[in-house]
């Protein structure tokens, strides 16, 4: 689903051999070609975080740990 | 009559049924022929239930005949998305894995709508296990957009927007987790309902990702979405995530007044990159409203910034686990762009899962505080008209953008905050559909089936239909 907008560079491809190995000591495995385009959408998701994180979340917020459930706006 | 039965609307169907003036089983011929004419040029059917169909319309008929008539949707005929249990059939979810798969009972409301009086013509395309939102299916071909087959009818309830919008079923169900209802039905000019998390059971429905997944009606008009999910919704013992809340009586909100309610439309968020042509359309929608007598007020929602990572991170978790097993035993019978989906889905931590959770909070938290003071959120649905088919890019007001990006940024914060969103056609850009999204208070469907209804009225698509033909596109 996640598209591969984010293209590898000399770290990328560190990235790259870093899920294969993850991915494949849970014992799966993917066509080689794969691999890459998950570096690339995982450095999306990484990108995202980047954001969460400058913002920082309120820690100290003991609401912000029930994981959300149905009727959570009720 | 103007329009063949096909091409009407449960709220125009129902009292001739129930005065006996048209028959279930010519109306479900009806659908029947024009399912199959189209089919090989649509792909919104996965599987066409001829003979039962016409079984159970003759059993429906029957019944209304001999003055047992259950209610407005007694002898319609309905496809639905092929994620749903139906006992003794199989429903794919759009899988090869599951090609075979046989359910021994009903979805909770697949029983509800047979309690109904549906007739069920068949199942419809969708986006393997629901994994995106093109319903470009490797398995059982790409679904087409009727208004331009050479465009995705959006996913993941494809089948069900295309199927709606080409007059191949009279109503459907889709599923939600990041705008599986609202995305293909504002692609494809129809009405689609995602309803608060917790108001629909979804027992029986395969799961994509549990806490962000909602079930609802993608119909033609806003008075057949409030006649279906009157049917669906309720309270389940068999779903953990059904909430004990009284239901509204839907259709007593189908009034064309809303003087009075106030209309919160944010800009920082839903207005930032969204073509030029789509933004203009949904302000004039905000227009009428304000005509019909809304108020309108400018509000802040900071942390739906935040929106996508929460929402990668929730469905990546959630999915991941549920595939896990098969990703290790049988990866390459996923499709391609599922199991790339599946594999990202073994990359984040915990951590960032949790993280997810909290953005969701602080998401509702925005919420509720700008629902003390206004009724409905409006916004866009989408910030793009329908992308070509196998497009990962498309153009917005002239830079390049990704296409999932795009279909899920404005429709995740109310998978994240399980608030209940409806989408109703507003207009067209270049010829093709966009919708404007209402967005209401948890429970509180009544409330945006008035201002949709109200909306409605004032005809935004001026009775436009697409414009099928018999060319079978390759």
């Amino acid at each position: 689903m996640l598209d591969s907008a984010y293209k590898l560079d000399i770290g990328g491809i560190k990235l790259q051999n870093d899920i294969k190995t993850l991915l494949n000591s849970k014992g799966i495995h993917l066509p080689e070609k794969e691999y890459g385009i998950l570096a690339e959408s995982w450095a999306g998701i990484e990108q995202l975080r980047t954001l969460v994180e400058q913002e920082g979340l309120d820690d100290s917020n003991m609401e912000l740990f029930l994981i959300p459930k149905g009727g959570i706006n009720k | 009559m103007s329009k063949s039965l096909n091409a009407m609307s449960i709220e125009e169907l129902s009292p001739l049924i129930a005065d006996k003036k048209i028959s279930p089983v010519e109306l479900t011929k009806s659908i029947l022929d024009q399912a199959n004419h189209y089919n090989p040029q649509i792909n919104a059917y996965i599987r066409i239930d001829e003979d039962s169909a016409i079984q159970s319309a003759s059993k429906a008929e029957s019944e209304i005949m001999e003055g047992n008539y259950l209610g407005p949707l007694h002898g319609i005929p309905m496809a639905l998305k092929d994620i749903f249990y139906m006992k003794g059939q199989v429903s794919t979810f759009g899988s090869k894995i599951h090609k075979d798969f046989v359910a021994d009972y009903d979805a909770t409301v697949v029983s509800k709508l047979k309690q109904a009086g549906i007739i069920n013509t068949g199942t419809l395309n969708m986006h393997e296990y629901a994994w995106g939102g093109t319903t470009n299916n490797p398995h059982y071909g790409p679904c087409r957009n009727p208004w331009d087959t050479e465009r995705i009818p959006g996913g993941s309830s494809g089948g069900s927007g295309a199927a709606v919008a080409a007059d191949m079923t009279i109503a459907s169900l889709g599923t939600d987790t990041a705008g599986s209802i609202r995305i293909p039905s504002s692609i494809c000019g129809i009405v689609g309902l995602k309803p608060t998390h917790g108001r629909v059971s979804k027992y029986g429905c395969f799961p994509l990702s549990w806490s962000l997944d909602h079930i609802g009606p993608m119909t033609k008009t806003v008075t057949d979405a409030a006649i279906i999910l009157q049917a669906i919704a309720g309270y389940d013992p068999n779903d953990s995530t059904t909430v004990d809340v009284s239901v509204q009586n839907y259709t007593n909100y189908l009034s064309e007044d809303i003087k009075g309610l106030v209309i919160g439309v944010e800009e920082d968020y839903y207005f930032q990159d969204v073509d030029n042509e789509v933004a203009a359309n949904v302000r004039a929608g905000i227009e009428t409203l304000k005509a019909l007598g809304a108020e309108i007020k400018i509000i802040s929602i900071p942390n739906l910034k935040h929106t996508l990572f929460a929402e990668y991170v929730t469905i990546l978790g959630e999915s991941g686990a549920i595939h896990h097993n098969n990703m290790k035993l049988r990866p390459l019978d996923f499709g391609e762009d599922v199991r790339l989906s599946l594999g990202l889905a073994e990359l984040p931590s915990a951590v960032d899962y949790v993280m997810g959770q909290q953005i969701r909070r602080k998401i509702v938290h925005d919420f509720n505080e700008v629902f003390r003071s206004v009724d409905v959120v409006v916004a866009p649905t989408l910030p793009i008209v329908a992308p070509k088919i196998g497009e990962e890019f498309t153009m917005l007001n002239g830079q390049q953008s990704l296409v999932i990006n795009d279909l899920i940024r404005f429709n995740s914060p109310c998978n994240l905050s399980g608030l209940p969103s409806l989408t109703v056609p507003c207009g067209f850009s270049n010829g093709l559909p966009v919708g404007m999204q209402l967005i209401g208070k948890a429970f509180d469907e009544g409330t945006l089936l008035n201002v949709g209804f109200a909306f409605e009225r004032t005809n935004s698509l001026r009775n436009n239909k697409p414009q099928l033909n018999d060319k079978v596109t390759e």
